[in-house]
């Protein structure tokens, strides 16, 4: 190994191939511009119309499996569960110990309240993640069970009929 | 850095790349007006620009990447190729920042459906921004011409 | 020799159709063929029962097959492939001939076109959606002095995409418009300034739309607004509108190619159907 060999550091010789890059591509450039002259489906050089360029923007989110009310998935031990009704309605009643996270229809869920949702349930060591809302349409759960699951959370599901359909008719017969 | 691994490690990575690119610019080469119209579809640079960069960034994209496949000035056209995964990187990001639901065009005109961008074309662009750097970094005797040249030049080194 | 015309009859019978279309008869070479090969393959989804290609030589001529060649066509002359260009005629099959009709809420809106027209274009749109900002200035033109005006009547309907920052203030922003009745000139404010925004801007932008910059300000702040803006994202979600701009043509939503042309086309063919206009004079 030559003494230059070992002298050799990250940076060295970085000259030469950065002259090397610019070469290339502005000799590359203009062979695309000559190219160009003779191209069956050549452009003009500096376009003369605006493109119509039409790309709808989607609204973020990821997808999310229903869960009957019924469904005994819902009880089992590895599932953590989030409410995300407002939170007047999650004091007077909630199922189990769910985290409440009230979905809005305007704004994003905070990124510190998803973080407090992983940290949770990679506490609790939960398989699946199910979201309840008011079960109205559109249901709030199932919006926010779209949101979590773009957020890169896996397994998340959402109950069809929210929290009016896990909780069944009251006793009394009352709403 | 003077491990000779590098060498054979950065050739796998130097064809695998040099494909890719080559790849990529056949169908820009063959139509430069669809490549106009998802260069603008990016909503980034200004409309005198569009058609001059889609006549010849795939031709930037052909030589550097045949030149990492016969191993001929290589660092130089890795580092374009670097250069260029970052102009790539930087314009799908801010897409996304803007929420637009549109295709790549990073190979043929694909389809929105076909080829959507998403946080995953950055991190698979991030990977081939690796590859680049990694080659013109650590290829300091690319095997190929460059190798051939060097012992013409020095044949008892 | 009596095989002669007969030989020259079968070259020049599709020939003979495509003199129909002004974009059909230009295609040369390959992109002849698969126009010919399209319009001998596809159907129009009403008013004629044969491929496109045989309405086209019926008398009188079907409007819809007209209108659908000259559409592949221009598909095709946009190099456009095969596979390409039949998924968008089935959209836009999907769209136009959709059974169901989306219920829309239109109370309170203000629309433009003439009060009369025959069809009605609700589009979802966010005020940060940069495609929205380009699409609804040129919609908003054809439908009141271009060649949508008498046919069409246009809502906005607000649609804020979270994604977008700042989705909720300008939403916000365009319900109080609306309040103040002052919606349209808000909106062609706001895309026409697109690039320009910044949050603060918008007050501004309120006031050169003719709106009270005071008044505009408390409303963004109103739980009502909010509640209309809220209420008009939920429609849009009940209604499957999954991303911005998504349009509702007499209530049916609308599958086809985004694209400016198109839209019009389809406009125009909704329009002819409703006034029962089958076949081309």
């Amino acid at each position: 190994m030559s003494a230059e060999a070992k002298k050799q550091t990250w940076f060295s010789g970085l000259g030469t191939a950065l002259r090397d890059a610019v070469l290339i591509t502005a000799a590359c450039s203009v062979m695309g511009l000559l190219v160009n002259l003779f191209h069956p489906e050549k452009i003009p050089y500096i376009a003369e119309e605006e493109y119509e360029t039409l790309v709808p923007c989607p609204e973020p989110g990821g997808e999310v499996t229903p869960l009957e009310a019924t469904d005994p998935s819902i009880h089992a031990e590895d599932t953590f569960i989030v409410d995300a009704r407002r939170k007047p309605e999650h004091q007077v009643w909630k199922l189990r110990d769910a985290m409440s996270i009230p979905y809005d229809y305007l704004e994003p869920i905070p990124d510190q309240t998803l973080k407090e949702l992983i940290r949770r349930t990679q506490k609790t060591g939960a398989r699946r993640v199910l979201v309840y809302g008011d079960g109205k349409d559109p249901d709030s759960g199932e919006q926010a069970g779209r949101e979590i699951s773009g957020k890169g959370i896996k397994n998340v599901f959402f109950v069809k009929g929210g929290a009016p359909a896990l909780k069944g008719p009251e006793p009394g017969g009352g709403p | 850095m003077n491990w000779r691994g590098h060498s054979w490690l950065a050739l796998a990575a130097r064809l695998y790349l040099g494909w890719v690119f080559v790849y990529a610019c056949l169908h820009k080469i063959a139509y430069p007006g669809m490549f106009a119209l998802d260069i603008a579809t990016y909503d980034i640079l200004p409309l005198w620009v569009i058609n001059l960069a889609a006549v010849t960034l795939p031709w930037v994209e052909l030589f550097a990447g045949a030149m990492l496949i016969v191993g001929f000035r290589v660092r130089g056209a890795s580092l374009a190729v670097a250069g260029m995964m970052v102009m790539f990187m930087v314009a799908i990001v801010i897409a996304l920042d803007k929420g637009l639901g549109m295709a790549c065009g990073c190979f043929a005109s694909q389809t929105t459906e076909e080829d959507p961008i998403s946080f995953l074309t950055v991190l698979r662009d991030s990977g081939w921004l690796f590859l680049a750097v990694y080659v013109a970094i650590f290829d300091r005797n690319a095997i190929g011409i460059d190798r051939l040249q060097k012992k013409r030049r020095n044949p008892h080194g | 020799m009596g095989k002669l015309p007969a030989l020259a009859i079968l070259v020049l019978f599709p020939a003979v159709a495509y003199a129909q279309t002004p974009t059909c008869d230009k295609l040369e070479g390959e992109q002849k063929q698969l126009a010919r090969e399209l319009l001998s393959t596809q159907h129009p989804y009403d008013c004629c029962d044969g491929t496109i290609i045989e309405c086209l030589q019926e008398k009188p001529v079907c409007a819809l097959a007209y209108r659908l060649a000259e559409n592949i066509c221009l598909r095709v002359a946009d190099k456009q492939d095969r596979d390409k260009i039949t998924r968008g005629l089935s959209r836009r099959a999907r769209s136009m001939m959709a059974g169901k009709k989306s219920k829309i809420d239109l109370e309170g809106l203000s629309s433009v076109g003439k009060g009369g027209a025959p069809v009605t274009l609700v589009e979802y749109a966010c005020a940060r959606c940069p495609f929205c900002a380009k699409i609804t200035p040129k919609l908003h033109e054809a439908v009141i002095e271009g060649v949508l005006k008498g046919k069409v009547k246009m809502y906005f309907k607000v649609f804020p995409i979270r994604g977008h920052s700042h989705s909720k203030e300008t939403g916000l922003g365009f319900m109080a418009a609306v309040e103040m009745g002052r919606f349209w000139e808000f909106l062609m404010h706001s895309y026409e300034n697109f690039d320009r925004f910044c949050i603060k801007r918008q007050f501004n932008w309120a006031e050169a739309a003719g709106m009270d910059k005071e008044t505009f300000k408390q409303l963004v702040a109103d739980p009502g607004v909010r509640d209309r803006v809220v209420a008009s994202k939920k429609e849009g979600i009940v209604n499957k509108v999954e991303a911005t701009p998504t349009f509702f043509i007499n209530g049916r939503k609308f599958f086809g190619d985004m694209n400016f042309e198109e839209m019009i086309d389809i406009l125009e063919e909704e329009y002819d159907r409703v006034k029962g206009i089958e076949y081309r004079k």
